[in-house]
Formats: C-alpha cells, sequence, structure tokens
C-alpha cells in the first residue's frame, strides 16, 4: 500500500508540474457546449456537427455575417430568366485535401449522394427540386430545376449542401476529407476534436491559425471557469447570465449577435379549449413577454409577434398585437367560457434548460389569469415523439433556428405539413405560402411572408416569445470572430494577436 | 465503555427537527415556494427573505421547506422498499436453500450490477421525471443491498450455537426467523436504512442535476443545487443553503442509524 | 477441497447475472418511448425516410430475433454496432474506458488509503474526543453529494488557485492525464472514503471484544500487534464488502462526475446512447459495466474466504 501511495503522490506531482505547459503559437482552443454527432454534413441533423465541419467542408455558395449570398466554391452562378437553370463556375485551383483538384464532377456526385435515398440525408426534400446535374466542363455545374425553387441559392449555403468528394464518401463519420481551409487531425469523442491548417486552401492567405481544436465542455459553470483561467481560447455559447461578467474582464470581451432564431410556446389548436381562438389570444395577453427575456435571458433576446426573428429581411414587427394585459386575458377567458379558468399542460423538453426555465415563468403568469398550467418535463427523444411527430400535447415550449429562407421557416403551418405540430388550419394561409414559394421576386416576397406572419399573429397560434442573442466569450487577444445567420463556427479569418 | 450516546442524541435531534420543520413550515413561512418576484432575484439573506432568492426572484427558505419534504418522502420511500423487499428476499434466499435461493441471489447480484443511474434514467423516460420515478428507481436499487444484508445475517446466526439449539429442539425456520435471525440481523439492516436515507437524499439531487428527479416548479435541495450551478459566480446564496439543509439532514439521518445500531447492539452495552 | 467445484458455479453464476441484466437492458429499453430514427433525423424528417432508416438500423425486426441476434453476437465477442456512431460497439467501449477505470480505481485507492488510519486511530481512542470528530467529520463526508464537491473543487484548485483543469481531458502535447483525473477522482473518493471510514472503525471495534483477541491479549502479544494482525485482518472483510457494494455506485456516479468534468468515459458514452436510443451502445455499456461489478463481488467472495477462517468458500 505504502508504495502505490508514493506513486500516486509522486506522479500527482508531475501531472501538476506539466499542466502548466502552454502549447504553441497559432493554435486556438474553443470550448463548446456539445460533440459532434460525426463529421458527415450529409447524416445529421446535429448543430453541433455543422458548426465544427464548415471549417472542413465548402459550399457553393457561402453566407455574410448580414445574411447576404455570396460565393464559395462558386466564384459566380448565372440563374436563368425562367428560373428553373442556375449555372455555376468554380474557383480556379480548389483543392481537395487529398492533394488533387476539385472537379465539377465531384459537385455533381456530392448532390447526387444528397439525393441518394440510401444516404438518408435528413433534408434531402430541400434538393427534391433538382431534376438533372451537367458538368459541361470541368469547372461548370449547371443544376436543372423541376419548378421555381426562390430558396433554392440559399439553400446551397446550408452546412447540409456542403461539397463532399467521393474519396471521403466510404469514412465521411470520422475521416472527413474536404475542400475546407482545415484538415481534419483527431477526433476523440466526448473530449476533444483537432484541425489543422491546409496549406492549398482556395483563398490565399487563409486560414491563419495553424491548428484549431473543439473541446467539449457540457457544463455552462465549468465553461466559463475555463474560459475565465485560459483552459480555452473562445467559448462558443456563453450562458446569459455569464455576459456580463465577461464583458467586465479585462481579459477577456464578447462578440455577440441576434440569433436567426425563435424561442416559442407552441399551442396544440385542435385541443379543446385551445381550438378556441380567444382562448389563444388570452394566453397571449396574458404573458409577459420582456419578464422571459429579462428573467430566463438577462436581456439577451428581443421580444417578437410572430414566426420570424427580427434579423431576417422578412421580418414584421407584430409585437403590439398582444401587449401584456392580464385583465383583457381574463376578459376573453370569459367570453370564451373559461371564467373559472382552466389546466393547461405546458411540455417542456429536456435537457434544455432555458426552455424549461422559460415554461417556469409562464406557468407562473399563467396562474395570475386563472389558468392552472401542470408542468411536464419530457426527454427529448420522447418529447420528439410524443409532441412533435404525434402531436399529443397541449402546449410546449421550444424553438426554431437556422434558415435563411423564409419559406421553411413558415411552411410547417400548412395544413397537410408533417411538421405542422400546432395543428394550424387555414386554407388562405395554405395558398398564400404556395404563391411565396413560387415568387421570385423580393419585394413581391417580402410582402407575401409579412402577410403570412400577420396570420399567424392574428390567429395567435403559438405564443412567439423572442429571438435570443447568440454570445460568444473569447481572450482579448483572439480576433477576427463573427457571427453568422446560420449555426456554424467559420474560423477561417480568425487569429490570435500575441 | 458506559459512554452517552451522543449519535443517537445529535442524530435524533436533527431528524426530529427537520421533521417538524417539513410538517409544520407551510404554517409559518410566508411566501409561496413557486412564485416569485423577478425584480428581486438572486438577492442575499435580508429580513424578508432570510435566506435571499434564486433566479426568479422566488424565496430560497419557502423552497428549501419544500425541499424537505420531497427530501422525506423519497428517502423514507425508497428505503421503505428496498427494506420490505430486500429482507424478504434476502431471507428467502438464505433460508431456502438450492436453486431458489440460488435464483435469487443472481437475481439480487444482477440488479446491484445494473447501473442505478441508468435503472432512474430508463424509468424517468418511460415513466416521466417525477418524484413518484425516483423513489421506484432508488428502492430497486437498494432492494439487493439489503437483501444482502439479510443474507449475511442468515449465514451467520444460522452457524450459532442458539441457533443450532433451538433447531435441534424443534423449532420451525418462520420461528428462528422471528426470534433468532430478525433481531441479530436488525441493527446491521437499520444501520444500512439509515445510510441508504441519507444516499437517497444524495441520489436525489444527482439525478435532479441531470434533469431526472423533481421537476420544476417543485423545489427539491438536488434540484436547488442543480439550479444554482449556473449562478455560482453571481449569487453563492442559492447554492449556499439548499447545499446546507442536505448536509444537515442527511447527517442527521446518518448519526440516527449509528445511534440506534449502538443502542440495539447489545455487545456494546 | 471444494475449490474448482465452487469456482465453477460462481463462474456460472456470474454468466448467468450478466445475462439477466442484459436481458432486462435490453427489454426495459425497448419500453422506454422514443425512437432511433427520429432522434438522427430529426425534426425535417419525412415518414419514408424514416421508414428506411428504421430497416437500414434492423428497427423494424421483432424484439425477440433481434435479442437472439445480439446474443448470437455477443458470443463471437461482437456487441454489434452504435446506431449513432456508426462503428463497433466494443471499439467505442474499448476508447472510453482507460478514463472510467482509471478515475474509479485512483477513487478507491485514495479512499482506502485515506480511511485506514483514520479508521484505526478513531478505533484507538473509541469513546474520545478525537473517535467523536472522525465519526462526525466521515458523517459530513458522506452528506455531501459527490458533483457538489465536484463543483466546489472547481471552484478551489480551478477558478481561485488556478492549480488544475477545471474538467475536460488531456489535449495532444498537453502534459499529462493525471491533472485532468485527480479532481474528479477526489469527488468520487469522498464518500466512499467516508463509508470505509465508519464501517471499518465500527468492525475493528467488534473485532476486539471478540473472544480471540481477547486470547491474543491473555497470551501477552503486545497491544499493536493485537491491532494490526487480527483486528485490521477481520475488519477488512466488511471493508470489502462495502467495496463491492460500491463498485456499482462508483460506476455509476461516474456518469454524473464525467458529466461534470467533461471526461470522455463509458458513463457519458452510457448517457449519450440513452438520449439518442442508440440501443446496442446502451446494451453494450450496461452489459461490460455489469460485468465489471459482478466480477469485483466475485473476487471480493473470494477474498472473503482468504481473509475469515471461519467462512469456508463452500459456504457461500
Amino acid at each position: 500500500m505504502g508504495r502505490l501511495v508514493r506513486i500516486l503522490i509522486v506522479s500527482l506531482a508531475v501531472a501538476l508540474l506539466l499542466s502548466g505547459v502552454g502549447w504553441g503559437q497559432g493554435r486556438l482552443v474553443v470550448g463548446v457546449p456539445a460533440d459532434v454527432d460525426g463529421l458527415d454534413p450529409h447524416r445529421t441533423v446535429a448543430a453541433a456537427t455543422f458548426q465544427v465541419v464548415c471549417n472542413i467542408y465548402d459550399t457553393l455558395v457561402e453566407v455574410t455575417p448580414d445574411g447576404r449570398l455570396v460565393p464559395g466554391l462558386a466564384a459566380s452562378w448565372e440563374i436563368s430568366p425562367d428560373g428553373l437553370q442556375y449555372t455555376f463556375t468554380l474557383h480556379q485551383g480548389i483543392k481537395v485535401h487529398t492533394g488533387r483538384d476539385l472537379q465539377a464532377a465531384d459537385v455533381a456526385a456530392s448532390f447526387q449522394r444528397i439525393l441518394n435515398p440510401a444516404t438518408n440525408h435528413p433534408r434531402a426534400a430541400d434538393y427534391r427540386v433538382i431534376e438533372a446535374i451537367e458538368t459541361p466542363d470541368a469547372a461548370t455545374v449547371i443544376f436543372h430545376l423541376r419548378e421555381k425553387n426562390p430558396a433554392f441559392l440559399s439553400n446551397l449555403a446550408m452546412g447540409w449542401a456542403a461539397i463532399v468528394p467521393p474519396e471521403a464518401v466510404a469514412e465521411a463519420k470520422f475521416r472527413p476529407i474536404g475542400t475546407g481551409p482545415f484538415t481534419f487531425l483527431d477526433w476523440v469523442p466526448d473530449s476533444h476534436l483537432v484541425l489543422r491548417r491546409f496549406p492549398d486552401y482556395f483563398r490565399p492567405g487563409e486560414p491563419l491559425l495553424d491548428e484549431v481544436v473543439f473541446r467539449v465542455i457540457p457544463e455552462p459553470s465549468v465553461g466559463i471557469i475555463s474560459l475565465k483561467t485560459g483552459a480555452v481560447d473562445v467559448l462558443s455559447w456563453l450562458a446569459p447570465q455569464d455576459v456580463a461578467s465577461v464583458k467586465a474582464d479585462p481579459r477577456l470581451k464578447v462578440v455577440e449577435s441576434p440569433m436567426n432564431g425563435i424561442y416559442l410556446l407552441a399551442l396544440n389548436n385542435a385541443r379543446p379549449p385551445l381550438d378556441d381562438r380567444r382562448v389563444r389570444q388570452a394566453i397571449n395577453l396574458a404573458i409577459d413577454k420582456q419578464a422571459i427575456v429579462d428573467g430566463v435571458h438577462w436581456g439577451q433576446g428581443q421580444v417578437i409577434g410572430s414566426h420570424m426573428p427580427p434579423v431576417s429581411p422578412f421580418y414584421a414587427e407584430l409585437t403590439d398585437i398582444y401587449p401584456y394585459d392580464p385583465d383583457k386575458a381574463r376578459q376573453l377567458l370569459a367570453e370564451a367560457g373559461c371564467e373559472e379558468g382552466f389546466e393547461l399542460t405546458i411540455t417542456l423538453p429536456q435537457p434544455y434548460d432555458f426552455h424549461i426555465r422559460n415554461g417556469e415563468i409562464i406557468a407562473q403568469q399563467l396562474e395570475r389569469v386563472g389558468i392552472r398550467v401542470r408542468l411536464e418535463v419530457m426527454e427529448w427523444g420522447n418529447w420528439l415523439d410524443r409532441v412533435y411527430f404525434g402531436r399529443d400535447y397541449q402546449a410546449a415550449t421550444i424553438g426554431h433556428t437556422g434558415r435563411l429562407d423564409p419559406d421553411p421557416f413558415l411552411n410547417r403551418y400548412t395544413s397537410d405539413s408533417r411538421e405542422n405540430y400546432m395543428n394550424y388550419q387555414n386554407p388562405d394561409y395554405d395558398e398564400l405560402v404556395k404563391v411565396g414559394a413560387a415568387t421570385l421576386d423580393m419585394e413581391e416576397r417580402v410582402r407575401i411572408y409579412r402577410r403570412l406572419q400577420e396570420m399567424l399573429a392574428e390567429d395567435a397560434v403559438a405564443v412567439y416569445l423572442m429571438s435570443p442573442n447568440l454570445a460568444v466569450g473569447m481572450r482579448a487577444n483572439v480576433s477576427g470572430w463573427q457571427i453568422y445567420p446560420i449555426d456554424i463556427l467559420n474560423l477561417r479569418r480568425v487569429y490570435k494577436e500575441e | 465503555m458506559r459512554a452517552r450516546n451522543y449519535p443517537l442524541l445529535i442524530g435524533g435531534t436533527i431528524v426530529l427537527l427537520v421533521a417538524l420543520g417539513a410538517l409544520l413550515g407551510g404554517y409559518l413561512l410566508s411566501h409561496h415556494p413557486a412564485q416569485g418576484d423577478l425584480a428581486a432575484r438572486l438577492e442575499g439573506p435580508s429580513p424578508a427573505h432570510p435566506l435571499g432568492t434564486d433566479h426568479f426572484g422566488r424565496d430560497i427558505l419557502s423552497r428549501i421547506w419544500q425541499g424537505s419534504r420531497i427530501a422525506l418522502s423519497v428517502g423514507g420511500g425508497s428505503v421503505a422498499l428496498g427494506l420490505v423487499g430486500g429482507l424478504a428476499i434476502g431471507s428467502i434466499a438464505g433460508l431456502g436453500k438450492g436453486w431458489v435461493g440460488e435464483l435469487l441471489m443472481r437475481l439480487m447480484d444482477a440488479l446491484l450490477a445494473f447501473p442505478g443511474v441508468l435503472l432512474a434514467m430508463a424509468l424517468a423516460a418511460a415513466l416521466g421525471p417525477r418524484e413518484s420515478t425516483v423513489i421506484i428507481a432508488l428502492g430497486l436499487a437498494n432492494i439487493p443491498i439489503f437483501a444482502r444484508l439479510a443474507r449475511a445475517a442468515v449465514l451467520v446466526v444460522e452457524k450459532e450455537q442458539f441457533v443450532l439449539a433451538a433447531r435441534v429442539l424443534g423449532a420451525g425456520p418462520l420461528h428462528i426467523w422471528w426470534r433468532h435471525i430478525l433481531p441479530n440481523g436488525l441493527p446491521s439492516l437499520l444501520a444500512q436504512a439509515s445510510l441508504s436515507f441519507a444516499t437517497a437524499i444524495i441520489v436525489e439531487a444527482g439525478l435532479s442535476f441531470l434533469g431526472l428527479g423533481t421537476q420544476p416548479p417543485l423545489a427539491s435541495w438536488g434540484r436547488m443545487l442543480s439550479e444554482a450551478r449556473d449562478y455560482m459566480g453571481i449569487s453563492p446564496w442559492m447554492a449556499l443553503f439548499p447545499g446546507l439543509a442536505l448536509a444537515i439532514t442527511v447527517l442527521g439521518f446518518n448519526l440516527l442509524g449509528e445511534g440506534i445500531r449502538r443502542a440495539l447492539n447489545p455487545r456494546r452495552q | 477441497m471444494h475449490m474448482r467445484a465452487y469456482l465453477l458455479r460462481k463462474a456460472v453464476g456470474m454468466v448467468v447475472t450478466v445475462l439477466l441484466v442484459s436481458a432486462i437492458s435490453f427489454f426495459v429499453l425497448q419500453v422506454v418511448p422514443g425512437d432511433p430514427a427520429q432522434v438522427i433525423l430529426g425534426t425535417e424528417a419525412s415518414p419514408e425516410a424514416l421508414e428506411d432508416l428504421r430497416r437500414q438500423l434492423g428497427l423494424d425486426r421483432p424484439l425477440g430475433p433481434r435479442y437472439w441476434a445480439w446474443l448470437k453476437g455477443l458470443l463471437r465477442g461482437d456487441l454489434g454496432e452504435s446506431l449513432r456512431y456508426q462503428r463497433p460497439v466494443l471499439e467505442l467501449l474499448g476508447e472510453r474506458l482507460p478514463v472510467t477505470l482509471v478515475l474509479t480505481f485512483a477513487a478507491v485507492v485514495l479512499a482506502m488509503t485515506a480511511a485506514l488510519p483514520v479508521a484505526l486511530l478513531a478505533a484507538r481512542h473509541a469513546g474520545t474526543p478525537v473517535d467523536l470528530l472522525v465519526v462526525l467529520v466521515s458523517q459530513l463526508g458522506l452528506a455531501l453529494p459527490p458533483f457538489w464537491i465536484g463543483l466546489l473543487l472547481i471552484i478551489l484548485f480551478s477558478l481561485k488557485l488556478g492549480w488544475l483543469p477545471p474538467g475536460g481531458y488531456a489535449l495532444p502535447g498537453d502534459g499529462t492525464v493525471l491533472s485532468y483525473l485527480v479532481l474528479p477522482a477526489l469527488a468520487l473518493s469522498i464518500p466512499l472514503a467516508a463509508h470505509l471510514v465508519w464501517i471499518l472503525r465500527q468492525s475493528i471495534l467488534e473485532v476486539i471484544e471478540r473472544e480471540f483477541i481477547r486470547t491474543a491479549r491473555a497470551k501477552g502479544l503486545p497491544e499493536n500487534l493485537v491491532y494490526y494482525r487480527h483486528a485490521l485482518r477481520n475488519a477488512l472483510i466488511p471493508a470489502m464488502t462495502v467495496l463491492g457494494i460500491h463498485m456499482g455506485a462508483l460506476l455509476g456516479g461516474s456518469i454524473i462526475i464525467e458529466q461534470i468534468f467533461s471526461l470522455p468515459g463509458l458513463g457519458r458514452l452510457i448517457l449519450f446512447a440513452v438520449y439518442n436510443r442508440d440501443w446496442p451502445l446502451l446494451q453494450g455499456g450496461v452489459v461490460f459495466m455489469a460485468a465489471a461489478v459482478v466480477l469485483v463481488n466475485f473476487v471480493t467472495d473470494l477474498v472473503y474466504g482468504l481473509l475469515d477462517p471461519r467462512i469456508s468458500v463452500s459456504d457461500t
């Protein structure tokens, strides 16, 4: 026993000494709250995966922090006047991580993989509009569409449209080979993932870092300490309550931006008494949204009035339709025959703390107008099955994120959509969504999608609570960090000042 | 060796006070444990809120009171389940030789080898996360522990002269179990019961940490601690008092168990 | 000697136990609501895509044949493929095992080294203030939830003192693995150490009053020798029982500790499997943990026989 103790003490001492050793220059450690679930962008829905693999793979089109679509692998593109033919010209000298040149045929193969049912691409439906892909020469890709699709170009900028070269396909889940600014080095699940600079990246001078390490830190309280002690250079998601203390620390700084996403209280429009519009409106009036933004999210967000975040160019300002007005809420409830109040079960998704907290505050607020709330926490796998696909619920807190085009945001409310888990039925709405999805003119589209948001708000389909802010914390010497309207951690232009 | 039984005294006092508090607290406290004032969140102790407020401005003292009721019911329920089930199974396995006893102990081994947290997770997913689920999960996890102790008592006592003598005199197994085995096994079983009670409170805290224990808006000490970890840098009060309540209560039950063991163990007198 | 027959019977018992665990976990998991295909494909999945994926994952086959196929795989040493990682379960477990193993081992060693001398001290001074202090401190140790201790350790040693990393695991080129295991091992070991002190002290006291110690004393053996030879030897039996009982708790507790300290161990792998309804992975992890616990208990039983001359192996 004595020897064991001695060995233990000595090794502890060695460990303590060595833990102080720093790492090389140009290495950035990024703390992330969740691990990737694989590295194949065509076979996942995990936000954590897209955040990381955008540095390994490229897309034909890219999005800027302010939401504009700009060239990616494609140097330029042309859209035929009828909107059915998209011709992309690839950049010169794009190298695959194996060293060879990227060909137009590789791009075509990547989209064929997306469309192949055997791939099980979760969002393949976005690309079903592609009728044929043509590659007249090594640098040109032509997409022929079945019908007009205004969302097509922005769908090409999404992480799940990444160009995966054929040689990556066999082991794409754990050994990705792309064209991106970084090559894959190592992934230890639930611990860390290492990327190294790709010297032959097609954009000269980029990337600026030699090495990037993504370190998985699921606990926000550990994450914030890791940032403050320098164990990580960047914390990709700061808990709202920690933003102030990071801002106050001279060694640290915060980069923040409104997120392209919303939080809401979904209501099952088919379940009595929620099938009565007045009851839904009363619930809207009884909820103090600003109190939720302040109370749960420490002011890190913005109150909304319909199913669209304010960062979107299609956003309609509708926050004054349902101001916080408990008296009017009681009156509407009485009109609807619920003067005695009623019992409402709100289902909250585990393990998403902020949705659970939203539910807790809402419960307190609804109690004040006589609605007796029962909170029911349900683990995510179960939640998807019961609430989202089963539609077996009364009310539920949840969020929606991350699309550039308004159509995928709003078409879920059409009567026959599989994602219409709120059971909204409105033939006018269905009709207008169809019109919007076939309209190419931007001004006309803005008008249509604002009208759709108004319809949702007027019918009080759900309680649209807020659009959250995203705050990224980092050491003061980290520069070039940008936040994008899609959920990616693009490290191409990030560097550390010495 | 005629020392006063301090553990019994101290532990008993603590447990009595906690039980009284849980019983009567509702009449003494003015704040609702689930209703808060957001404007007064994360405050330190004050005359209005003697132990401060949490992230929703809820009164921590009221929530600790509510937590005490949950702690006592989770501890009591799971120990009762484990003790009764374990005593029955362990005794049967010890007295009934042959394949019945063998199979029962294999089943106990399987249950003991089954990761308890996992059992709780599966139950939480199937039945929904709430206190009753935690009680069932902890009770099931306790059964093999009590069963092993009960069986060990049977095996040890059976070899003693007085039991052999009783058997020679024609005593039946039930008589032997009631007269000799149970009294001899009781101190260790009760000591384990106190430990299990304490463990139950701690494990409930761990399950709440993973989001599988008590659910909002109910306050259990574990849930309060897990909520507090996000605000440790801002308001240590939130984390301090539920932790203290938990530690003191668990300490009380542990001491009480030790006291009971001393009082019942004839050799120590 | 019945040793060989005894070992054989024990081995068969162990296999039966592990099979029971595998059956329980398999069927319990099937009762749990939620569909792995839905979790993988997310909210935008079409019914056809879900159907396709379910077929690909073999989820469309009935339960009985699926369990049977899994058992046949087990015999060949094949635990199947993880639905989510799409890699052999055995490989994934192998990657995570060292972390959990080292963590558990370190916690046990820490607890034993701390508990033995303290328990002896308390027992020798039974009834004195020293004893009372030890009892109180060990009770306090038992009263603190490990995850809470873990958070306090992080605050003290990482945030305030900056001595140890707050969590995560060694990165390539970054010192040693050990510095990342100190705090979690400490957090895991404190309740175990407290429990051991309690049990050891108690059983040492009991043993002292037994006849054979009195006899030893009567024979004129020096006081210290009496303690170390007899008392300790006999007190180790209940201590081994405690360790055996704690083994499951340690492995289970590592789920929470690994989560707090962001360690890539078995516990978090199992957590991942539950959340993703990745049943082959969960099944593999559970059977693996169960086998470890059963094995430790088997060794405990053997040591029983070696330590206590009164219990012959054929009794148990």
